[in-house]
């Protein structure tokens, strides 16, 4: 287990740094610098230049990578060029909000696939394994930005039963901040539930056939006790895989979500800085993310061994 | 000269503005109390808390009530005193003195003096600062503070409307311990407003408590202002409508007919006439075939104002031929070019291209922009002009005008203040923006324009920029087409509030620093 432990971290550091350069030129690449994103059309070419010149964007590109990986290898990405603030202190304050919204949406979406795929899977060609999978279907395909606007025209100004918009940090006011976690973690989760419903359901399907079920039933389980202790521990073993890979999606999803729900998470942050081609804020932001992804499929990997004994890594 | 408001422009400014939904009578009834927080629902975030370094409208709206100017913009963009209560020039038209208001203090507690003024102005020249005001007070040769009330600017050339140039949020006045010296950044939002910075969680909101030794006494009666960023517009006027914020800036303008139609008690839709700034399309005369005037023309009698405006504000604008609002003092009567296809076709066979030919329109992907560029390709279309439409995000957009590459452009202009604001800096070979009248060269312009600028009587000014207007319009580079309105509304329990015309949340005699909450 330590070696491949090892083995996976080295690797994940050599990632990073390939996809530190690959970021830093694409970010690079799009046309427009923070400069033109500051000033507009209306300002003139000198006073322009002058703050090019102040900021540091008028050195050779190499030159600006080298001096932004090695300050990012000691910890410090740098200050965002449009807020004037650390990179790193934006992303510590905005990156728990919005792993807080992916895990909720990641619960919303388990808790409406799991009770969803299994009956579907039991009740299999039934009217409700055919509802079920047209809901699925409906989750996958509802675009969030259509989805996050009804729930809000639905729940805040017809029922009037939650907050339209806003974040509220669950320190301050727990009950506040469930309240405005609704409906962003609904529409985010939603598209979740609708992917892993099909997974949940093939899984079970898969298992029902198997011996071993018919084994167990032999012996006189009880058909729910069956599935919790015995199907639905090897069905979800592909879940998970889908899983993991789902919740890099949900952060990528976030960026929507947050948008309209004016959520000031990351996905927010990044929008802005493509906007205004903060491109320090960009970079971190991309960096953190996909160290964030990498770092949870890994997880989901070690996560194997738990659930199914037989995986072993060496 | 003593600063004045001549009675025109005060009886003008009195009949444009608004036009509301009726308000409740009780709004006028009741005496402010004090206390509350109002939520103000904005479109972006502030990039930063620097007065001075952007160009975004949002930097103006959101920060107004925490900086001030030495003077001061009315409701209708009217100069009226601020942290300057006077103002003189000396015969030469040379040396501005400005007489500072005493017992002014900064939200640190020290008092202001002139000092602070020469501090702010000279950051805002400063090139590496990227000062969106630096433009306009280039003008500015030295400023001398003979004692701690008095500042006094010496001008490289007389420029008669001087003081408007000093009256926007870009030209605040800051302390310089709110600045690091070694860096040239604000560190600390520190100003002279009714209300100071309390919190800037980015994305999320921006906090703003009273400040209890503001000058004006009795202001301001709010608590606490947030300004939240809410990106999507329809969320941001739901949010107003479920009373989750107390004020909504630029509300949808496709939804204002719906508004209008159906009032509600709980909130309030108001109008701001002119409030959407002007359109405009621009031929670049450097390139080919737009250095031919009769080409030019051509395009101009093909464009179909009404169309355009429809399209570039949704059916609440008005076909104009000059950079300002019908309702603006300085909309002056120039006879604008009717739309005439015929007339535009003979142009182009005078021009020998009876057939048309292809030519590309660089478009930036908002503020409307492409929605007005398909309007405009189509009816080149029906004079045989093809315009391929290249559409980019507004920073790489900005980029290829500001270098001159393209062949034709659409963008938006602010509403004005005053004609040299509105006419100087694009149509002056020094104007600093030169590119956006299309490189429009006209020895006459640059004349008229520095006549303009040094001139003070505005009865020789409306002669002087009626010249500007129609060789602008006969020249036909700079194609102005249309003049919009904007929309606010608000929370009814909001009380005493007016919009300003280009959306300052604060200023003195209006805005959120009049405003109280009634209970």
């Amino acid at each position: 287990m330590i070696p491949y432990l090892q083995t996976r971290l080295a690797a994940l550091a050599l990632v990073l740094l390939l996809m530190s350069m690959i970021v830093f030129s694409f970010v690079h690449l799009i046309p427009g610098d923070p400069v033109e994103a500051m000033l507009g059309v209306e300002v003139d070419a000198s006073t322009k230049q002058g703050l090019r010149h102040a900021l540091g964007f008028d050195r050779p590109l190499a030159a600006q990578y080298a001096l932004w990986i090695g300050r990012a290898l000691r910890g410090d990405l740098g200050t965002s060029v449009r807020t004037n603030q650390r990179v790193t202190a934006i992303l510590a304050e905005k990156l728990p909000i919005t792993l807080g919204l992916t895990l909720a949406a990641a619960g919303v979406g388990l808790a409406i696939a799991l009770p969803a795929g299994v009956v579907a899977a039991v009740r299999r060609d039934s009217l409700v394994d055919l509802g079920a999978m047209g809901i699925a279907l409906a989750g996958v395909s509802i675009p969030s930005f259509w989805l996050g606007v009804m729930l809000i025209l639905l729940f805040s100004l017809h029922w009037r039963l939650l907050p339209a918009i806003g974040y509220v940090p669950f320190a301050r006011d727990p009950l506040g901040a469930l309240r405005h976690l609704v409906l962003p973690a609904v529409t985010l989760g939603l598209g979740l539930a609708g992917a892993l419903t099909r997974m949940v359901r093939s899984g079970v399907l898969e298992e029902l056939g198997q011996d071993y079920v018919r084994t167990a039933r032999a012996k006189g389980l009880r058909a729910g006790a069956v599935i919790a202790r015995h199907v639905l521990r090897n069905a979800l073993l592909p879940t998970l895989t889908v899983l993991g890979v789902q919740v890099s999606v949900l952060l990528g999803g976030a960026v929507i979500t947050e948008q309209i729900f004016a959520w000031p998470g990351v996905g927010q942050l990044a929008v802005q800085a493509v906007l205004s081609r903060d491109y320090p804020v960009l970079q971190g932001t991309i960096l953190v993310v996909a160290a964030l992804a990498t770092v949870i499929q890994l997880l989901v990997d070690l996560a194997y061994a738990l659930m199914d004994p037989r995986v072993r890594y060496t | 000269m003593r600063r004045s408001v001549h009675p025109w422009l005060l009886a003008a400014c009195s009949a444009l503005v608004v036009c509301s939904l009726a308000l409740p009578l009780s709004t006028l009834a009741q005496t402010p109390v004090r206390g509350g927080t109002v939520i103000v629902g904005v479109q972006s975030d502030i990039p930063h808390l620097d007065p001075h370094r952007s160009a975004l409208t949002i930097t103006y709206v959101a920060l107004s009530p925490l900086y001030q100017t030495l003077v001061d913009l009315g409701p209708n963009l009217e100069l009226r005193p601020l942290l300057a209560t006077s103002w003189k020039v000396s015969p030469d038209g040379l040396t501005w003195t400005f007489a500072l208001r005493r017992g002014v203090r900064f939200h640190n507690g020290r008092e202001l003096t002139s000092r602070d003024v020469k501090f702010s102005i000279e950051r805002i020249l400063n090139p590496k600062t990227g000062a969106r005001g630096r433009g306009d007070l280039s003008v500015v040769d030295s400023i001398a503070t003979p004692d701690p009330s008095t500042v006094q600017f010496r001008l490289k050339s007389p420029f008669g409307v001087f003081p408007t140039k000093l009256a926007t949020t870009y030209q605040a006045i800051i302390p310089a311990e709110a600045v690091d010296p070694a860096t040239n950044q604000v560190t600390k939002a520190i100003g002279t407003g009714p209300f100071q910075f309390a919190e800037w969680k980015t994305n999320d909101h921006l906090a703003l408590r009273r400040f209890d030794r503001y000058w004006e006494p009795g202001r301001p009666y709010l608590d606490e202002i947030l300004i939240k960023p809410i990106p999507d517009e329809t969320v941001r006027l739901t949010a107003l409508q479920t009373g989750d914020i107390t004020l909504a800036l630029d509300v949808p303008q496709v939804r204002l007919a719906e508004l209008f139609r159906r009032p509600s008690p709980d909130y309030v839709i108001r109008l701001v006439r002119g409030g959407g700034g002007q359109g405009v399309v621009i031929l670049n005369t450097r390139r080919k075939p737009f250095d031919n005037l009769k080409v030019r023309q051509a395009v101009a009698y093909a464009m179909n104002k009404r169309e355009l405006t429809d399209a570039a504000f949704r059916g609440w604008g008005r076909p104009v031929n000059q950079n300002f609002a019908p309702s603006s003092p300085w909309y002056l009567p120039v006879k604008d070019r009717p739309w005439d296809v015929a007339k535009a076709k003979q142009l182009l066979a005078e021009a020998g291209m009876p057939e048309g030919f292809k030519t590309t329109m660089t478009v930036g992907n908002g503020y409307g922009l492409p929605a007005v560029a398909q309007v405009f390709q189509a009816q080149m279309r029906r004079i045989g002009v093809d315009v391929a439409l290249q559409v980019y995000d507004i920073p790489s957009w900005a980029k290829r005008i500001d270098s001159g590459d393209f062949d034709i452009d659409n963008t938006g202009y602010f509403p004005k203040v005053d004609p040299d604001d509105a006419y100087y800096r694009y149509l002056h070979t020094n104007g600093g923006v030169w590119q956006l009248s299309g490189y429009l060269h006209n020895a006459e312009l640059d004349r008229l324009l520095d006549q303009g600028r040094a001139e003070s009587d505005p009865a020789k000014r409306r002669t002087i920029y009626a010249r500007v207007v129609q060789i602008v319009q006969d020249e036909a580079s700079m194609l102005i087409f249309g003049s919009g309105d904007s929309a606010v509304g608000w929370r009814s329990a909001l009380r005493g509030f007016a919009p300003q015309l280009i959306g300052a949340l604060s200023y003195p005699g209006g805005g959120l620093q009049e405003a109280w909450l009634a209970k």
